[in-house]
């Protein structure tokens, strides 16, 4: 019995020891790595990427029309329509980013939230980034019907539909940042009886840093779950983009195969096909203001 | 003054949240009572069972003749999808079922059409009357 009660205390003495060692080690350099993302999206999905407290940045972002015929007589769809959007975002925290944005696809109105939980740090801190997203759409369309005829939007909440994910990345050495973000969209109206309102997606995106001021961006977005009961109509959606920093510019020229911007009705909607090479040009810049 | 304007923004941004508190599950088709898609009306689910509930057995007839859309009928079998896709193109379901409702007439036992099923077997028709 005394034995064991040595043993027990002997252990006992010891792991403090090691703790403190543990904690030695990992106090030595948990330091911040640089920034694992050119912009606060990768082409139309938010990446982990903060503006950072007091930043003001204003974006503009177009998508052309489409590659797959006719590309000389549109000027390869440059002649559109293009689908735009604008966009305020501001950096409330370094860790907190708020911003609003009108799209121009279904005259949306929107509005964001997202918060960095943890920030990737090398030397025994977190190994990955990990923030919350979420988002609120208006559609501000009127009534779509002839006159007399009915009115989708006679209650308001038809207008609204959802977005929220949980944005998962890690930087990988110098040069390779790859996120994850498991999604959820909720549409308050669908068009039929069995199309679901709820929609469970996954996004991938990834960047390349090629030189410190330019790179590759991609992003792909897929909803798990039926969804709608003409799943023919719809596809996943995937861009890749050329990056371009300079100073408190973000400039990006993509590939995409969805003219709509806003991922929450990109990611379930989107109707053309990349395998059909149905593809269009777009650009998204971002100008940063340091208030 | 960068306060305010911090709170101004999160005034505006909570306002923006507030706005899109209401989370509801509609659908066009189940507001709508004058929805009409190729995906939502089929002859085999939807227009076949109305007639054979309404049109196409000669025990419906109650003024004593048996006669109404069945097999072999003297007037009119509805029995075959060619056979009420042609009086459907000649404009006849349209004007004695839904125009002038006077079909199925008074002295059938089978049920009238209800105005949802109008609204189905018109529906099918302005798409032009698909075998699907």
């Amino acid at each position: 019995m005394k034995k064991i009660f040595a043993t027990l205390l002997l252990l006992l003495a010891f792991v403090p020891v090691t703790f403190a060692q543990d904690e030695e080690k990992e106090e030595s350099n948990p330091e911040p790595i640089p920034e694992l993302f050119y912009g606060t999206r990768t082409v139309n999905f938010h990446t982990v990427r903060q503006l950072g407290r007091n930043v003001l940045a204003y974006r503009i972002s177009h998508r052309f029309g489409s590659l797959r015929e006719d590309q000389l007589y549109t000027f390869l769809g440059l002649d559109g329509p293009a689908s735009i959007s604008f966009m305020f975002d501001y950096g409330i925290t370094d860790n907190l980013m708020i911003g609003v944005a009108r799209d121009q696809f279904q005259k949306v109105y929107n509005g964001y939230i997202k918060y960095n939980l943890l920030n990737q740090e090398s030397g025994g801190g977190s190994p990955v980034t990990l923030a919350v997203y979420g988002k609120g759409n208006i559609i501000s369309l009127r009534n779509p019907a002839p006159p007399g005829g009915f009115n989708r939007f006679e209650d308001f909440a038809n207008r609204m539909s959802y977005i929220a994910q949980v944005l998962v990345a890690r930087r990988f050495g110098e040069r390779f940042a790859l996120q994850l973000a498991p999604t959820y969209v909720h549409h308050n109206l669908v068009e039929f009886a069995e199309d679901a309102n709820d929609m469970f997606a996954l996004t991938g995106s990834a960047q390349f840093m090629l030189t410190k001021r330019m790179g590759l961006s991609g992003e792909f977005g897929a909803v798990v779950n039926e969804y709608s009961i003409t799943p023919e109509n719809f596809h996943p959606t995937g861009s890749i983009g050329l990056d371009i920093v300079t100073g408190g510019h973000v400039f990006q020229i993509m590939v995409t195969n969805s003219p709509i911007i806003n991922e929450a009705f990109s990611i379930p909607y989107t109707q053309a096909d990349i395998m059909n090479g149905d593809v269009r040009l777009g650009f998204n810049i971002s100008r940063k203001f340091w208030l | 003054m960068r306060i305010i304007y911090s709170r101004a923004v999160l005034g505006t941004f909570s306002l923006a949240l507030a706005l899109a508190s209401g989370c509801t599950a509609n659908s066009v088709e189940e507001l709508d009572p004058t929805f009409c898609d190729a995906n939502t009306v089929s002859y085999q689910a939807d227009i076949a069972p109305i007639l054979e509930r309404s049109c196409n057995n000669g025990s419906l007839n109650t003024n004593g003749n048996g006669i109404c859309h069945q097999s072999g009928s003297p007037i009119a079998d509805y029995t075959t999808f060619d056979n009420f896709k042609g009086a459907v193109d000649a404009g006849i379901i349209n004007n004695r079922v839904i125009v002038s409702g006077d079909m199925p007439p008074s002295y059938s036992s089978g049920p009238r059409l209800d105005a949802a099923e109008i609204q189905q077997l018109k529906c099918w028709i302005d798409l032009g009357a698909p075998d699907n």
